[in-house]
């Protein structure tokens, strides 16, 4: 007898739907990142690289631009002596990830942290909306009331909320972690310097001696995401300028997916 | 006979002066001396001593002193003060250190300062009348606004400065994911995206708003006012309630409230937090009408007094476009907060030979008369010699 159509047991059904997905989550985490795609301007007046006198430094200005053409803003960037790509390519598989610092949230936190846009609770923009998310996620709700019982003042409690917050490792962990990575991943590279893009997605970096280096985000943005790992040679300043050469870093149109970094 | 009388009264007179000029001499030497009765003892009884110890003037606390550096803060410092209750109204009250540490925490070193004669010096250091069976006190130097206001708070340097680190805090601050639409692949968590509109606050916004004076200056300013444009500055976090709702001892994040040592770092002998005033100072302040000792630190050590934040056109730049530094640094020092003066020529603005704009305009009308006064950025340096970073900028 010839069955008419193929049934599978809901167990079944279950665990392809969980290989799938397991398949799916490894090809992402090992994936090369998307490169991001860098332009490199030099302002009129610019001389040649050159050698230059010791004590000689310029400067290089970065702007980014993010998947949506928007600055992309209050990101970190490097300023590397080497490709951070080449320089440990396997390491962006074990960058840290938000959710693996989620253990024992309830459903409504992970929402929530969905919801928000920021690396820790500590965001000040989040203090209007404790009170919302006293109601609403289990954790804040506890944190309040603990906080209301110690303080007995229920502002206190609400602006205070995140030293009463249950899960401590929800609260920096990831943070911390990432920082870690970052540091490591920075110094395998040869970190020379920081900075973090404002509300324009602009940032320097200042007093550097002229000659090679490479910009770089060193963790991709969002899982399989982008990483600029842009080369860079910083002229010898120019009379009048803050910086001798302007470095574009625009991410590829609308590809960013999954949980960011 | 006469003869010899006169002989006698004359010697009479040697032996009384030998006798009187020696006590003349000692008395002298001892009264630059202190403490004075036992040094004239120590002197009759054993060699006098290379060096005499420098007076203490026990009327004046200062946390540099050997012996106290070698206390743990919290050996003194409780946290929180009994009071902290009352020490703000209840709205804006919180846990926080507001009161000065009790006796006990002096006692141990100080019995003999505490119980000497009936007006211990030591006593001066905290309370009002110097007098054991009075208990009026200064206002404690936390919160700032009622000790600033109060005669103790009068010259008064901290002994302390602030370390913050600025990079720390921007990375727990960071966008965990920009704010773009993720598309094109089918799992995508598309609860990261946004939700609705957001209250406007970007970057450097989040912490540092525009400061609008409480008391505005008078539409006719009197005679001798200084008119500084309302929106001149930014807030930057200051005090315990900046730092407490995420650093409490009860769970909050390291450094912990009660490590007083993890933000404040003591000075050098003679160093100050606050630089005495650069391009303006304190009688700059006064006539601009600011109070709020937070702000007076701000004007003080900017290199441009007048510059205002809220201008149309510098409203409309990036932070960064004049911080060039701020976010590369680590710790907040006068090097990383300084704007070189060539930001203010992008796009033209402020430098330019033709037409003329104002640095090129006020360096060249300097240089036509040394007594020409640069007022559209200056109120002191305006008076002082062209630094070679203006006449680099205005060179051709």
């Amino acid at each position: 007898m010839r069955p008419d159509r193929l049934v599978f047991s809901l167990p079944s059904a279950l665990a392809i739907v969980a290989l799938l997905l397991g398949g799916y989550a490894a090809s992402a985490q090992t994936a090369a990142p998307a490169a991001g795609a860098c332009k490199v301007n030099t302002p009129q007046g610019a001389a040649p690289a050159q050698p230059s006198a010791p004590n000689v430094t310029t400067g290089i200005r970065i702007t980014v631009t993010g998947p949506d053409g928007k600055p992309l803003q209050r990101k970190r960037f490097y300023l590397l002596q080497r490709s951070a790509r080449a320089s440990d390519a396997d390491a962006f598989s074990a960058a840290p990830r938000r959710e693996e610092f989620l253990q024992g949230a309830s459903p409504q936190l992970r929402e929530w942290l969905a919801k928000h846009d920021c690396d820790t609770l500590y965001c000040p923009e989040y203090e209007s909306e404790y009170a919302d998310a006293v109601k609403t996620v289990p954790e804040f709700k506890r944190a309040y009331e603990e906080g209301q019982r110690k303080y007995h003042n229920d502002k206190l409690a609400l602006k205070w909320i995140t030293v009463n917050f249950p899960l401590k490792n929800v609260r920096t962990e990831y943070f911390k972690r990432k920082r870690a990575w970052l540091e490591q991943a920075a110094q395998k590279a040869g970190r020379v310097s920081s900075v973090m893009t404002d509300e324009k997605g602009a940032a320097y970096f200042t007093g550097i001696k002229p000659g090679g280096y490479y910009i770089s985000n060193l963790m991709p943005l969002g899982t399989g995401g982008i990483l600029w790992d842009c080369q860079v040679t910083a002229l010898p300043p120019i009379p009048k300028q803050i910086h001798s050469v302007l470095v574009e870093l625009s991410a590829p149109r609308q590809q960013a997916a999954g949980s960011g970094n | 006979m006469k003869h010899r009388t006169l002989t006698l009264a004359t010697l009479l007179l040697l032996a009384s002066a030998a006798f009187v000029c020696p006590r003349f001499v000692t008395s002298n030497a001892s009264a630059k001396a202190a403490p004075a009765p036992q040094q004239r003892r120590g002197r009759a009884r054993r060699p006098a001593p290379v060096a005499t110890r420098p007076a203490v003037d026990y009327t004046k606390f200062s946390h540099r002193v050997a012996q106290h550096q070698q206390e743990t803060c919290d050996s003194c410092h409780k946290t929180p003060s009994a009071n902290w209750t009352q020490a703000r109204d209840h709205e804006a009250a919180f846990p926080d250190i507001t009161d000065y540490p009790e006796h006990a925490s002096c006692i141990n070193c100080h019995r003999q300062q505490f119980f000497r004669g009936a007006r211990p010096a030591i006593c001066a250091v905290c309370h009002t009348v110097v007098s054991p069976r009075t208990g009026g006190r200064f206002p404690f130097e936390n919160p700032a606004g009622a000790f600033s206001k109060s005669e103790k708070a009068k010259g008064v340097q901290s002994e302390f400065s602030l370390n913050f680190p600025h990079d720390r805090h921007q990375d727990v601050m960071a966008r965990f994911m920009p704010s773009f639409k993720a598309e094109g692949i089918p799992l995508v968590r598309a609860s990261f995206e946004p939700q609705g509109e957001k209250k406007p606050v970007d970057s450097c916004s989040i912490c540092h708003q525009t400061y609008h004076q409480q008391n505005k200056p008078a539409a006719t300013p009197a005679a001798g006012a200084l008119v500084l444009e309302d929106g001149t500055f930014k807030t930057t976090p200051s005090g315990h309630e900046s730092c407490f709702n995420c650093h409490w001892q009860d769970g909050g994040e390291k450094p912990l409230a009660s490590d007083c040592a993890g933000c404040h770092r003591l000075l050098p002998q003679g160093k100050t937090p606050a630089p005495p005033g650069k391009d303006a100072d304190a009688q700059t302040a006064a006539k601009a009408g600011i109070t709020d000792p937070f702000i007076i630190r701000k004007l003080l050590r900017r290199d441009s007094a007048t510059f205002s934040h809220e201008e149309d056109k510098h409203q409309s730049r990036g932070c960064t476009s004049c911080h060039i530094n701020i976010t590369a640094i680590s710790l907040l020092d006068e090097k990383t907060i300084k704007v070189p003066v060539l930001t203010c020529g992008g796009s033209g603005c402020h430098i330019n030979p033709r037409p003329k704009k104002i640095l090129n305009e006020e360096v060249g009308k300097r240089e036509a008369d040394p007594t020409f006064q640069c007022t559209k950025c200056h109120i002191n340096y305006g008076k002082a010699q062209v630094p070679k970073s203006h006449l680099d900028a205005v060179s051709k």
